[in-house]
């Protein structure tokens, strides 16, 4: 089942791509267009991290056994480590924009 | 390609290349550390950065695959989301189009499933950058290094 949708992202990304490489080059030079392609990733992931959060809030229930179960103490130890990363990634982010 | 770049040249191209490989390797870790955590073997993490190649759409593709089971996936996902929109957010009409994205997704989603309230979103990058203000669009270091697969 996991493979069957890594195989299924794998083909529908690369088709994304393949049609992303096939607009004109003189469409993406205007400057409306251009304008579009770079809020589109902002409007998206800004939308995608508010209904994850709600999402998240409104269905508590099959979470909490897996809280409070084996997932717990898994959970506790993984998200140190994760939080350390995330902020590691955005801070090397930060920095490469000063280089 | 004919002759070798000067050595300043040279010291810039290698301190770039290793920014970009700092950066993206620590986004790289954290994707396996997601991975991991939704229930993914190394050999399936793996298989998805190399063929998938994105980056956002691994993180959500985790996500679905994690959606049931380990709350600490979905959490460490938005929190994937936020690291990829931060830097994106330096122009004026981003940060417009990221708070009004964001009310419009929230304000449908009790009523639409998930994906149309964020693919509805991005209705409000069409129209700001359609109708909006001429503004430099951000480009930056990142903007056209590998990191940058959303």
């Amino acid at each position: 089942m996991t493979w069957f949708a890594i195989a299924v992202a794998g083909v529908g990304c690369y088709l994304l791509k393949l049609a992303g490489l096939s607009i004109p080059r003189r469409l993406l030079d205007r400057p409306a267009v251009a304008r579009v392609a770079d809020l589109v990733p902002v409007a998206l992931l800004s939308a995608l991290i508010g209904v994850q959060v709600v999402t998240s809030r409104t269905a508590p229930g099959p979470r909490r056994p897996t809280r409070e179960g084996r997932g717990g103490r898994r959970s506790s130890v993984l998200r140190a480590p994760f939080l350390v990363v995330v902020v590691l990634a955005a801070v090397s982010a930060a920095l490469l924009r000063l280089v | 390609m004919t002759a070798p770049e000067p050595l300043e040249d040279r010291a810039a191209i290698l301190r770039d290349g290793v920014a970009v490989g700092l950066a993206t390797g620590a986004y790289g870790v954290s994707f396996g550390a997601v991975a991991g955590a939704a229930g993914l073997t190394i050999h399936q993490a793996c298989t998805l950065s190399l063929i998938v190649f994105t980056g956002a759409s691994q993180f959500a593709l985790v996500g679905v695959l994690a959606s049931g089971g380990a709350s600490l996936a979905g959490a460490a996902v938005g929190g994937a989301f936020l690291a990829l929109l931060w830097p994106r957010l330096r122009s004026g009409s981003a940060r417009l189009v990221a708070v009004a994205a964001l009310a419009l997704a929230l304000g449908l989603v009790p009523t639409a499933p998930a994906g149309v309230a964020v693919l509805a979103a991005a209705g409000v990058a069409l129209v700001v950058g359609a109708w909006g203000q001429p503004d430099p669009p951000t480009q930056g270091p990142l903007r056209a290094s590998p990191t940058d697969r959303s």
